[in-house]
């Protein structure tokens, strides 16, 4: 019954999936669009350093491969310096962008945080006053940033996963390129040589990336449930923790009552709390434990074809070690497509709840006619009369009018109390 | 008093954490000690996986050898990952438990501590670090777990590593170390340089961040529509933003420049290590599979070096919070807390008397309150009216032992409260202050401030009622056991100005304490109820000693004594009536207070 229900879900998902696609791009354009007005250079920081991250690791072995063959074969010394220095001088380039990139990233992150924050105060500013009060919108609100400061949901993961999604299309790209060649060189074994093997690598590292897919899926399904548990968690923990120690204002009522006693014991609720946590840490973990293992499966197979081919002779001695070191990345990078497009579907879904939020009531109610230029020139103090007629008030949610058929008048000059 | 923070060593700190860890997650010590394991294992085995391969191919083993040393050998790297991930995943979700324990003891030290603390600014650094120390995921005290996990690593490896270059060559041990070493020493002066120059960046990001707390404060919210502030505001925060933009720029180009210096040193290790290995692979000193071995080798044992070396300064910085945590945990406490004079008859008020009391904060070169000699009888009703920073709440502070005064005694049943055990002496009183903590939990546990088990829940509804807000409660849909607060509880409640007060006097009356202190008790009550509250009061305070401060002048009438502060020093004392007589300076308040209640006759 449950694996029914599990594989309904995941169909769900595949259509949401594909009706969202289009859709889902729109979000996270928006949401890189948010992005580069509050935290400008950021994104673009994590790109390149991903960049550099992913195109490392490859340079590195094309090079070994050429120097390993050398030295296995003619042993040319002037090849040989070659190799060396260009390796050495590109390796250095690289390492160095990196560090500077990665301090820049490490101090634009760390303020992250307030520029988020300016997103929410703009909106405060910006709101029909009359919207302000409404407790729909302050729910909202509330929720909206509980999200996004708690758990980093949506902007943040936007932020945190960027870099995923370009090491794996820069992975993908540069350790295909590397292996393509493997498939092509001849050994003097028919069956190892058909093209065929290409396919069936190809297809062990998309199960792979499935079944990572499923497992990541189910480890998701439980940090949800325990979720569930987690916001009461967090104000407690802040209230506790923060408010109440450091709100001074407090500090005469908590001694004269003895405050302590109660709040040792909301906090060894807490402390019960993450206790009961343990069956879902252990289940998570084992989802990300088994997954693991899977992964380093498909290398398995590719590390004894690859050995294989070059001891029945297709190629030398050092692209034994080019194309296991590009298979890797390749079984790697395909695990992460699927995890890179799950986490793309999470913080979407993240991101529109955002939007909802930003995009509240946006209409102004703007009357037409203005205020006389010539009175808001002067520099005197212009005094005008308000007169209220037939005026009625209640707030959205609520029954009773706060304010029932008032007429009154407030003439220039008067003060009224 | 000069401060002296605690400064316990790396290892003092190593075995405290360690001793938290095991008194409450012992399980989380035996997954560090695990991983450290894995953590080591994982790289050898990748290490000697290309050789042991290309051995195989250039000396002809068989099909079936081939086969079975590489499944071998990635096999048990792939179940070594599954197992380090796992133990991975479960030491980052456990670690996070340390966090509430320290919160624990974070709370009960802040909630008890002498109140005088409260006015000491570097106490107030401590205990604000203090909880940045154990809050979230990236708390000073989850990073702990994750530094010691990857020094230790970082060892181990390091001796794995090195045993495999000693059958190699010792000399290019040494010139590993050394070039790590310096490349590192290089590195910290980049370090101290970020340092030295954030300052301009900070002073940016300050203001952007104060524009954004402003912007969104709802309090400010009319001002900022009515004033049309919206442009202004944005303009000084985008002008900052374009400021702070600069100086990213400026930095890193700056970087750049003190990076690629800095970084020539592991360009020549890298060098050294190709020309010398070379050199004995052409030479034949070495097989083509023993290059690739030791060239991967002495590539990972100069990251384990560097690493090592790295941690150092992580581990220095978690040590200075550590000490900053247990200075806080650790600071003295001025107030008796054990023995002191047992308190007679508790449940019955007693003499308290102020003797030549004078009182400032540390700060200040003027005294608040200046030689006060005051006697408040046993059942007395007593009021306080003066000027705002006259001292009223300051000479109520020192009634009941919150502060200590800085000349003279204050004494209760002919004690100095000083001689008392200090918890004893609050248990004396009750209170009402204006600035006042309420608690987000169920009603009657606000007004009953008790664990559940000594609920008296008769009481509760008794000391609602004489507040007049039982009407209240108990039109709610869960009575007396409603959560408190909104923010806190979905479905939490929130109460007006008024019914706040009405619930601090319930919660002052089920105390039922000899002495009550109200400061401004009615200052949210509409004139109704204020006036019911002053009808009952002889009645609620009839066996009760009690101090009462007002700046309305009506509300001193039912009270005994009547005591006028001004400028730290008693004015005027005496009834209401002998206070008008007097026609001073209480005439004089009384007056400009009156006036505007009267006819307009009497203008």
């Amino acid at each position: 019954m449950n694996y029914l229900k599990r594989k309904l879900n995941t169909t769900e998902k595949k259509r949401n999936i594909r009706l969202n696609l289009k859709e889902r791009m729109e979000i996270t354009k928006r949401g890189y669009g948010i992005l580069a007005e509050y935290c400008p250079g950021l994104v673009r920081a994590k790109v390149l350093s991903a960049f550099i991250e992913a195109i490392s690791p490859f340079v590195t072995i094309w090079f070994s491969a050429r120097i390993i063959n050398e030295i296995a074969g003619f042993k040319r010394i002037e090849k040989l310096i070659q190799y060396v220095v260009i390796v050495i001088l590109i390796n250095f380039t690289l390492v160095i962008t990196k560090s500077v990139i990665d301090k820049i990233i490490g101090a634009k992150e760390s303020s992250m945080w307030d520029c988020f924050s300016k997103i929410f105060s703009d909106k405060q500013m910006t709101i029909d006053y009359a919207d302000l009060e409404n407790a729909e919108y302050q729910n909202k609100k509330q929720i909206t940033e509980e999200n996004l400061f708690m758990f980093g949901n949506g902007l943040g993961q936007l932020v945190w996963d960027t870099p995923g999604m370009v090491k794996v299309i820069v992975s993908l790209i540069a350790s295909f390129a590397l292996t393509l060649p493997l498939f092509l060189a001849d050994s003097s074994n028919k069956w190892l040589n058909s093209p065929i093997w290409m396919v069936v690598l190809l297809l062990m590292m998309i199960i792979e990336g499935f079944i990572n897919d499923v497992l990541k899926d189910n480890e998701q399904k439980i940090f949800e449930k325990w979720s569930e548990g987690t916001v009461w968690f967090n104000r407690a923990f802040a209230f506790y923790g923060q408010e109440l120690d450091l709100d001074y204002q407090r500090a005469k009522d908590i001694r004269i009552y003895e405050q302590e006693k109660v709040a040792d014991r909301e906090i060894s609720n807490l402390i019960i709390h993450n206790l009961q946590d343990d069956n879902y840490i252990t289940r998570m973990s084992a989802y990300q434990g088994i997954n693991s293992f899977i992964a380093g499966l498909p290398n398995v197979v590719c590390y004894i074809f690859v050995v294989l081919k070059a001891s029945l002779g297709a190629f030398g001695v050092g692209f034994i070690v080019q194309y296991v070191g590009a298979l890797m990345q390749m079984t790697k990078s395909f695990g992460e497509i699927t995890l890179a497009n799950s986490e793309n579907h999470i913080y979407c879904e993240h991101l529109k709840k955002l939007y909802e939020y930003l995009d509240f009531s946006n209409t102004k109610n703007g009357g037409i006619l203005s205020v006389d230029e010539n009175l808001l020139n002067k520099k005197e103090q212009i005094i005008l009369n308000i007169e209220f007629k037939n005026v009625s008030f209640k707030y959205p949610k609520s029954d009773e009018y706060t304010l029932k058929n008032i007429n009154i008048k407030i003439n220039a000059g008067k003060k009224v109390l | 008093m000069e401060m002296i923070d605690k400064k316990y060593t790396l290892s003092q700190n190593f075995i405290y954490c360690l001793k938290a860890t095991a008194a409450n997650y012992p399980k989380l010590i035996l997954y560090c000690c695990l991983i450290i394991v894995v953590n080591c294992t994982i790289p050898v085995i990748s290490t000697f996986l290309p050789k042991v391969v290309i051995d195989q191919v250039t000396t002809g083993k068989t099909v079936f050898s081939l086969i079975a040393v590489t499944g071998i050998f990635t096999g048990a790297w792939a179940v070594a990952s599954g197992i380090q991930k796992y133990l991975d995943r479960l030491i980052y979700w456990h670690k996070f438990k340390m966090n509430t324990y320290f919160l624990k003891m974070i709370t009960q030290k802040a909630l008890t501590t002498d109140y005088c603390n409260q006015e000491n600014e570097h106490f107030r650094n401590l205990q604000s670090e203090s909880f940045i120390s154990c809050n979230g995921n990236f708390s000073y005290y989850a990073q702990v777990y994750d530094a010691i996990v990857s020094f230790f690593s970082n060892i181990l490896g390091f001796i794995a590593f090195l045993g495999i270059l000693l059958g190699l060559n010792s000399f290019i041990i040494l010139f590993i170390i050394a070039t790590t070493g310096i490349s590192f020493i290089l590195n910290k002066r980049i370090v101290k340089w970020e340092d030295a120059n954030t300052k301009e960046k900070i002073s940016y990001m300050q203001k952007m961040k104060y524009i954004t707390k402003v912007s969104g404060d709802i309090k400010a919210a009319k001002d900022i529509r009515i004033f049309n502030m919206v442009p202004w505001l944005n303009r000084i925060y985008q002008t900052n933003m374009a400021f702070l933009q600069k100086w990213y720029r400026r930095y890193t180009a700056k970087l750049f420049g003190v990076s690629v210096s800095d970084s020539l040193f592991s360009l020549i290790r890298e060098g050294v290590t190709y020309a010398y290995l070379l050199s004995l692979v052409i030479g034949d000193k070495i097989t083509v599979a023993d290059f690739v071995l030791y060239f991967n080798v002495v590539t990972g044992f100069s990251v384990w070096l560097s690493s090592i070396l790295g941690q150092f300064n992580n581990l220095n910085r978690l040590n200075m919070s550590i000490n900053r945590f247990r200075s806080f945990i650790e600071y003295p406490e001025r107030y008796r807390r054990e023995d002191g004079v047992e308190i007679k008859d508790r449940l019955l008020p007693h003499k308290i008397e102020l003797e030549n009391v004078s009182f400032r904060y540390n700060n200040t070169q003027e005294d608040i309150l200046k030689d006060i000699n005051l006697v408040i009888n046993p059942y007395e009703h007593l009021a306080v009216v003066g000027l705002n920073g006259a001292g009223k709440t300051t000479l109520v502070k020192l009634i009941c032992g919150l502060i200590d005064p800085t000349e003279g005694r204050v004494l209760y049943d002919g004690v100095d409260i000083r001689e008392y055990n200090r918890k004893e002496v609050y248990r004396l009183f009750g209170a009402i202050f204006q600035q006042f903590s309420i608690l987000p939990v169920s009603i009657e546990n606000i007004v009953a401030e008790d664990t559940m088990d000594n609920l008296d829940e008769d009481r509760v509804v008794s000391c609602l009622k004489q507040a007049d807000l039982l009407g209240k409660i108990e039109s709610l849909k869960d009575g007396l056991k409603t959560k408190y607060d909104k923010t806190m509880w979905d479905n939490g409640i929130d109460l007006s100005g008024g019914e706040k007060q009405k619930l601090l006097l319930a919660r002052a009356l089920y105390k039922n304490t000899p002495i009550v202190l109200l400061d401004e008790p009615t200052a949210a009550l509409d004139p109704l109820s204020e006036r019911k509250m002053y009808e009952t009061y002889d009645e609620l305070m009839k066996a009760k000693s009690t101090v009462f401060i007002s700046h309305r002048l009506a509300s001193t009438r039912f009270c005994d004594r009547i005591l006028l502060l001004e400028g730290g020093k008693v004015l005027e004392e005496g009834s209401h009536d002998e206070l008008l007589l007097r026609k001073g300076k209480y005439y004089e308040l009384f007056e400009t207070q009156a006036k505007y209640y009267r006819e307009k006759k009497e203008y």
